[in-house]
């Protein structure tokens, strides 16, 4: 099977910040408090006097070479492959937490209550329903989406691998994009924009 | 308190340390088994003996801590699972044969001891799977995700543990078995000789423990200096490879915050290693009681392993997430 690799693009001059996202991630699967699968990190860009306050929202980044799935000794890990999606299975985990070392990102994370890791598994049963994840579903001004890696429709304006304070995408090939805000520095490599296919409206 | 000793991960620091002081161990019992080879000596014989019975306890104590680190220990003997890519899975392969290894080492020492080629063919074995069960412990940690402990010193520190507390236990194992097991006159000559070997070995360890600690101090100080000098990365806004930057200043910080663990690493791990060679060399030279000698040894398996065990814990520490 071929693999069409998806991934969550987020563009930094969209988000406002408001975490919808998390909160809706939490709601839908019913989290504990300390568990977050999807993260909004708050950081300053630039210098004064342009100083930016910037907003990014991350999950899992579906990488191509899961870290995590690699190194975890019990196969809870698996990347489906019709979209790439790392999926982690709770039922097989025994809760060693190597995986909360080997992901750079911090993804999984360790629950006590439970002795088990969890992450972000892309919403892969919605997304086989032909929906949305829960997370881009509640984005209010249209900054998280999804969809394949540097082709669906909002990676238009710009499609960056890197961010600001984001580990090294190279480690692992993440998935994830990032679109950088319009005013402040600007990123050193930007991936090409794919032209729309067929059917598909851009922008 | 018990947050602190789950971030210096407690269980880890008694596991790795407990498993190489036994295959030091091991390599000091197995060298024995083969130097008396062409000449045998019933002395030593019954040293290496009494010496063997101390592995199966130090890996259990091991392997047991082990568990604790799990959330769902009852499930771990699916760790074996991913041996094709997970060093973890390696490392319980490796440290469980370990284990079975070295019980079959000491049941042909205690119950067939005639049948020495057999075993030392079996000790061969025992002491590879050893130091691929410390070869995994390292690679364990030598990982991206982790920039802190991403260093050959991972592995050099880890190789040093194995030279300094191994031969540490068994002299302590001997020491304990003279006078008690083998008579003070049978036994003061093969002691005596094992003292300017364990001398020797801890002063080996010593510089080794010293390199993997110098180079793991400046690889944590010129990344944290180079972080100093990148946009960004003194904070969460370096970009790409120049975050590493940031791991590395997050892990000096750690390790400035706990400078008073360094030092007793420092002065524990390393100084009192080469102090205990030299006082020994100096008691003998001197003809110095074997009492005192012994005494100084088992005080300073404790004092090492002190050292040792904030050591590692230190490393831990360091090894904080950076994202």
């Amino acid at each position: 099977m071929t693999t069409t690799q998806k991934g969550f693009h987020a563009d930094m001059e969209k988000c406002i910040g408001c975490k919808c996202c998390e909160a809706a991630c939490k709601d839908f699967y019913r989290m504990p408090p300390e568990i977050r699968w999807r993260k909004v990190r708050s950081f300053e860009m630039g210098e004064f006097p342009s100083a930016l306050r910037v907003h990014l929202s991350l999950a899992c980044n579906h990488c191509e070479d899961p870290a995590c799935m690699k190194g975890c000794p019990v196969e809870a890990y698996t990347k489906r492959g019709k979209d790439g999606l790392v999926i982690h299975d709770p039922t097989a985990c025994i809760g060693c937490q190597y995986c909360t070392w080997t992901c750079p990102y911090g993804v999984p994370q360790f629950d006590p209550e439970q002795g088990v890791v969890s992450k972000c598994n892309g919403c892969y049963q919605r997304i086989d329903e032909g929906l949305m994840p829960k997370c881009v579903e509640s984005c209010l001004t249209g900054a998280l989406t999804f969809g394949e890696v540097d082709q669906h429709a909002a990676t238009q304006r710009q499609v960056v691998k890197e961010a600001p304070g984001f580990p090294d995408p190279s480690i692992t090939n993440a998935s994830t994009r990032f679109a950088w805000p319009l005013k402040g520095p600007q990123p050193e490599r930007q991936l090409p924009i794919a032209p729309p296919k067929d059917g598909e409206k851009h922008g | 308190m018990a947050n602190w000793l789950h971030d210096a991960q407690y269980s880890l620091v008694v596991f790795t340390l407990f498993i190489q002081a036994t295959v030091g161990a091991f390599w000091v019992l197995l060298v024995s088994d083969f130097l008396k080879r062409k000449a045998p000596d019933k002395v030593q014989d019954a040293f290496t003996r009494i010496g063997t019975a101390i592995l199966i306890p130090m890996t259990a104590v091991g392997l047991i801590f082990s568990t604790t680190h799990l959330g769902r220990p009852i499930y771990a003997w699916r760790a074996l699972r991913h041996f094709e890519t997970s060093w973890m899975s390696r490392e319980i392969w490796a440290t469980g044969a370990f284990f079975g290894l070295i019980a079959i080492y000491t049941y042909l020492w205690w119950k067939r001891v005639e049948d020495a080629e057999f075993r030392r063919l079996v000790g061969v074995m025992t002491g590879l799977v050893g130091s691929f069960a410390v070869l995994t412990q390292a690679m364990i940690y030598t990982i991206p995700g982790r920039p802190m402990w991403n260093h050959w010193s991972t592995l050099v520190l880890f190789v040093a543990s194995v030279l300094i507390l191994g031969p540490l236990a068994v002299a302590t194992a001997y020491s304990f078995a003279w006078g008690r097991h083998i008579s003070l006159a049978d036994g003061e000559a093969t002691v005596r000789k094992s003292h300017r070997r364990l001398g020797l070995t801890l002063l080996a360890g010593a510089v080794t423990y010293g390199v993997g600690l110098m180079a793991r101090v400046s690889f944590l100080q010129a990344g944290s200096a180079a972080a100093g000098s990148t946009p960004g990365a003194h904070g969460s806004a370096a970009v790409g490879a120049e975050t590493v930057k940031t791991a590395l200043w997050i892990g000096e910080a750690v390790m400035s915050q706990y400078a008073w663990m360094l030092t007793l690493q420092v002065v524990l791990g390393i100084g009192l290693p080469v102090l205990l060679a030299v006082a020994l060399w100096l008691l003998h030279k001197r003809g110095a009681s074997l009492r005192l000698c012994n005494a100084l040894i088992a005080a300073s398996l404790f004092l090492v392993l002190l050292g040792e065990l904030t050591g590692r814990a230190l490393f831990y520490l360091t090894g904080r997430p950076w994202f």
